[in-house]
């Protein structure tokens, strides 16, 4: 009984404490790194996100931004691994999804305070791809229909324009024909 | 006998007006070619659809005061002054039609704030995933900052406006009144001049410091293009989220930091030093006043923020302290920590120094906002001189004088233009915190952000979101848009629209009783 007992406790203290660490194995979004950085500071976390930009190489390893839409983030890993990364996001392309477990750094004291994740392990969870910007057609009608009257615009002051100068020069020619005259 | 009529008033800004639009509306063919450029075809209609509008409306406005041409009309200060406030407001409504067509911004009022904020050279946004920015938009909201530093109507007059008779009037309403040439059309081309040069400079410098980090050739020449036109205007946008944390790189801090010093800079002081006056970077009270301001500032904030834990050693302190207290005081706005980091680890002695450094701001006639330094050296110097005098014998009569690229003698009346400039900053900043703290936010955190935008500085504490209060939306607009004009030419313009409202009412009323 009192076997059980112990047991029942043990599984009770292992319960309490482990919630936090399979809170950190699950998704963690960047923006509550940022917002709970004091309590995760130092710890391994896990988040998934977009890879965004272009992966930046530096003598040690490389940089590759992420984001998750809630956040953005650095994630310090080695190069090798970078080069996993097929297609990094942009205006015409939507990038690899990855899981990234790593540390959290609130300051991190090797890249100068940076609030930063250094790589442990990277997932790709799925391959980026073209965004399909289909051109739009109510666009391309509006811009037809505006540049037209721009154009007819555009002719109308030049043709006013003249006139008005055409007026001047007249009222200047009558203006000198008057002095000299007097 | 001359039976032409004169011009009237409305006539006169709707000419220049038009001139100023037609003329920032044309500049929408750069993000055009971008666009073109990397087969960004939905952009390209935007941009398309933004020229036409603005053309349109820029043509229509010149064609309406036509009268002006014609009869030469007298160009008065109220009308310098009204142009260059109702160019801003119209702008902002015209070059916003690109960031709502994106779909970045949820609304057209969220569009126009980012339009302001670039304008003002503040920095704050509400635009949303810049990480899938087209490139085309992306040159649009720098160069907005850009122009908008220099001073767009310093950019039409430059170009567009042949005859200087109401030039310089328009020169003054736009907050700039430093005279480097003889007439406002080559002080104004000065400007340019000063800035285009430091633009390739500094483009190369970050376009190879971009390299050097990792960045491919074509990205790190739009990083670099990008980055300087936010640093030199002390704009403080940035084409990626993450702001300049985005880059991971010390060089790059460092080199974005010398450019956005340099550009709060006076032109008046830059004409100087190229003119071979290098002793005017000491003598000057504005340098004067920014580096013992600065240095009190960053020194006050690293004590504060060492003692309490949040950053340690040197490099942690220059590269998310230094560089924010800088960025700060020179109202550039580029953040290398995340915004609720000032709010959750700063504490409150971190956040009063950044609230004190953006009030004060960068140098008068520069792409810097706030009171300027100018100002506050003036009026510490007038508050001395008050002091001595109170001291000395009243048969002591001593000439107090301060240096600003020249002599000038520290009159009552210059130390009270400055008191009451600086005085009317301080209302738009309480107001901004009143209003912050009237929608729940914390006292300090409204401070910051209210001193944020009232500066032009652009650093946010979070408060500025999508989903903030309308009423603040347009607030923070008008703060923005006050504290770039120094207020001047808005209450000139508020004034003018004020009378003529007016008039209407009285000659309608009149009317009225007379049938």
């Amino acid at each position: 009984m009192s076997k059980n007992i112990k047991i029942f406790f043990v599984t009770l203290i292992i319960a309490g404490l482990v919630p936090l660490h399979v809170a950190f194995a699950t998704s963690t979004k960047i923006n509550d790194l940022i917002e709970k950085a004091m309590a995760f500071d130092g710890q391994t976390v896990t988040i998934t996100a977009e890879a965004i930009g272009e992966k930046m190489d530096r003598k040690d390893g490389t940089w590759v931004n992420v984001t998750d839409v809630s956040n953005a983030i650095g994630i310090w890993m080695p190069t090798q691994e970078s080069r996993r990364i097929s297609i990094f996001g942009n205006y015409k392309e939507k990038g690899d999804i990855l899981e990234i477990t790593g540390v959290f750094n609130r300051a991190c004291k090797e890249h100068g305070g940076e609030s930063d994740l250094h790589l442990i392990s990277m997932r790709v969870m799925k391959s980026g791809e073209i965004v399909q910007n289909k051109i739009s057609m109510t666009k391309l009608i509006i811009t037809i229909v505006l540049l037209g009257t721009t154009l007819l615009f555009i002719l109308f002051f030049i043709n006013q324009s003249k006139y008005l100068k055409m007026k001047e020069t007249k009222k200047n020619g009558k203006a000198n024909g008057q002095r000299t005259l007097s | 006998m001359n039976t032409e009529r004169k011009a009237n008033s409305i006539e006169i800004i709707s000419h220049y007006t038009g001139y100023v639009i037609l003329c920032i509306s044309l500049l929408m063919v750069l993000p055009l070619l971008v666009s073109i450029l990397f087969q960004e075809w939905n952009p390209a209609l935007d941009f398309l659809i933004s020229i036409s509008i603005s053309a349109i409306f820029g043509l229509a406005l010149i064609m309406l005061g036509w009268q002006r041409k014609i009869s030469k009309s007298d160009f008065q200060w109220k009308h310098g002054f009204t142009v260059a406030a109702l160019s801003w407001v119209l702008l902002m409504f015209l070059c916003a039609i690109p960031y709502r067509l994106s779909g970045h911004t949820p609304s057209m009022l969220d569009s126009m704030f980012d339009v302001m904020s670039g304008f003002t050279t503040t920095g704050v946004l509400l635009s949303q995933d810049l990480d899938h920015m087209s490139n085309g938009l992306n040159m649009w909201r720098h160069m907005l900052t850009f122009i908008g530093g220099q001073g767009m109507v310093v950019l039409a007059l430059t170009f567009l406006v042949k005859e200087t008779g109401g030039a310089y009037k328009m020169y003054v309403g736009e907050g700039k009144d430093i005279e480097l040439m003889p007439n406002v059309k080559g002080t104004a081309g000065q400007i340019w001049k000063i800035s285009m040069v430091y633009l390739i400079i500094g483009t190369g410098a970050l376009w190879i410091n971009g390299l050097l980090i990792g960045l491919q050739p074509i990205s790190a020449f739009f990083h670099a293009l990008y980055i300087f036109e936010s640093s030199w205007s002390t704009g403080g946008f940035a084409p990626m989220t993450q702001n300049i944390m985005y880059y991971h790189s010390v060089s790059y801090e460092s080199v974005a930091i010398v450019i956005f010093i340099i550009g709060s800079f006076n032109f008046g002081l830059h004409y100087a030093m190229w003119q071979g006056n290098k002793k005017e970077i000491v003598r000057n009270i504005e340098t004067q006043s920014f580096f013992i301001t600065s240095f009190t500032a960053c020194m006050l904030a690293l004590a504060g923020l060492a003692k309490s834990g949040i950053y340690t050693d040197a490099m942690a302190g220059f590269r998310r302290v230094v560089f924010n207290v800088l960025s700060a005081h020179t109202t550039t706005g580029f953040g290398s920590i995340y915004a609720r980091q000032y709010a959750l680890e700063w504490g409150d002695f971190g956040i009063m120094i950044m609230v004190i450094v953006m009030l004060i701001g960068g140098s008068a006639c520069s792409t810097a906002g706030g009171f300027k330094g100018l100002r506050v050296g003036v009026v510490f110097k007038g508050i001395i001189m008050e002091v001595k005098k109170l001291l000395s014998s009243e048969r002591n009569m001593k000439v107090y004088k301060f240096h600003h690229i020249k002599d000038y003698v520290l009159e009552d009346s210059v130390v009270k233009s400055s008191a009451i400039i600086i005085l009317c900053y301080i209302v738009l900043f309480s107001v901004g915190t009143l209003l912050g703290t009237y929608y729940g936010y914390p006292l300090s955190h409204s401070a910051f952000e209210a001193a944020s935008v009232t500066g032009n500085v652009g650093l946010s504490i979070g408060i500025t979101t999508p989903s903030m209060p309308v009423l603040m939306k347009i607030y923070y607009i008008l703060a923005m848009y006050l504290g770039r004009l120094e207020f001047l030419s808005v209450f000139a313009m508020i004034g003018y629209l004020g009378g003529g409202i007016k008039k209407a009412c009285q000659k309608t009323l009149k009317s009225s009783l007379s049938h």
